[in-house]
């Protein structure tokens, strides 16, 4: 259970695919911009990951070493597919806004990375950990970006005015410099308040 | 050599599940798909000419006799008023700044837009996305097609934003010679 908890954690802070890592980014700059978008991303993202490694992992003892790469492309463009065709059809609004971003959930790399580092590797269990750690951390970076991007750039909160509305909006924080900004800041924050010994 | 055979199963394996698993997904899904998109399609025509109950798409659209620049007639719509035709729905591409932008026009039998709506287009966020507002596109509704459809003379430019104006201003410029050579079919 400890260990259970332990990868889990591992995707939030240790190593955030976002903040850490720093894989799996351009989707984070291009839809961060409504809180909405970001959350919706976020959960697209979850649900293909702890999904597709789920599979890769319950497989990963008859996947030959070869084709390990194929395998795993197949899958996860399998999950990213039916999470594409589902929105399309009953959250058709989202699908517009999230665009181009949700079929390029196949070449996420926090989705590849982990197939490769971890769920080829660790028993299904423990993938699903991390798979959702990693998820789940992906969505708080996401979403703490989304929140100050839609506040700056809109005036808004999840679509309601909370500026006045002779507010005009900060161009950059619409824009994808904002997302490099935030994310600059973030990272920064996070390395001085969890400094980890072995940096 | 024997790996080869080993390889080729578990590959051919995995994609025919990722196949089935897809089959399923796409029959659940994809009525609702086409039928949203319809749904979507008849609402926007609604809203450009709202004195229509009907639409007829025309199968063959004429060819323009001089080329418009800069603009192309993806689909035709005869707006229906009682089995009579009160105006024609135009769903055009032009360029913009950012990639193609596309529009929705009516314009009725006197020559007169009855609605515009940008259905696609890439455009600088906050600046050429404006073109999507009312704002903006409400001063072209009830324009005449012979106007001369100036940036700052009859229509208010977005500031910032001289090249996505232009753009719909061209459009409706195009528009009007192509329908002055389409309107009698």
């Amino acid at each position: 259970m400890k260990e259970f908890w332990d990868c889990f954690k591992n995707g939030i802070v240790g190593e955030n695919p976002v903040l850490r890592l720093m894989i799996g980014l351009c989707s984070v700059l291009a839809v961060s911009v409504r809180l909405e978008n970001c959350l919706f991303m976020g959960a697209a993202v979850i649900f293909v990951l702890t999904g597709s490694n789920l599979v890769i992992s319950a497989i990963r003892n008859f996947v030959p070493n070869e084709v390990r790469i194929p395998i795993f492309i197949v899958v996860i463009s399998t999950f990213t597919t039916i999470v594409d065709l589902v929105m399309k059809a009953y959250l058709p609004a989202l699908s517009e806004a999230l665009g181009v971003f949700i079929p390029l959930i196949v070449v996420n790399c926090i989705i590849m990375a982990r197939a490769e580092a971890f769920a080829s590797r660790k028993p299904v269990i423990l993938t699903i950990a991390d798979s959702l750690g990693m998820g789940v951390g992906y969505t708080l970076v996401i979403a703490a970006i989304g929140v100050v991007r839609e506040l700056f750039g809109y005036g808004q909160f999840f679509y309601h005015q909370i500026f006045p509305s002779s507010y005009q909006g900060m161009m950059i924080m619409i824009l994808p410099p904002g997302a490099f900004l935030l994310i600059g800041i973030y990272i920064a924050l996070l390395n001085h308040f969890h400094r980890r010994d072995n940096l | 050599m024997k790996n080869i055979w080993r390889i080729a199963l578990s590959l051919t394996v995995v994609c025919v599940a990722a196949v089935f698993a897809l089959a399923v997904v796409n029959s659940v899904t994809q009525k609702e798909i086409e039928r949203r998109s319809e749904e979507e399609l008849e609402k926007a025509l609604q809203r450009i000419a709202p004195f229509a109950q009907e639409f007829k798409k025309w199968e063959t659209l004429p060819e323009a006799q001089d080329s418009i620049k800069d603009l192309s007639i993806l689909e035709v719509y005869e707006a229906l008023q009682e089995g009579k035709r009160e105006g024609l729905v135009f769903r055009v591409s032009t360029s913009g700044y950012g990639g193609p932008i596309i529009l929705l026009v009516g314009i009725s039998e006197e020559g007169k837009l009855t609605g515009m709506e940008v259905l696609e287009h890439q455009e600088t966020p906050g600046l050429g996305s404006n073109i999507e507002s009312a704002d903006f596109l409400n001063q072209f509704i009830g324009k005449s097609l012979i106007d001369p459809f100036e940036i700052n003379r009859d229509i208010e430019a977005i500031s910032g934003a001289t090249i996505s104006t232009r753009a719909i201003v061209r459009a409706c410029q195009g528009l009007a010679s192509y329908w002055e050579e389409v309107r009698e079919q």
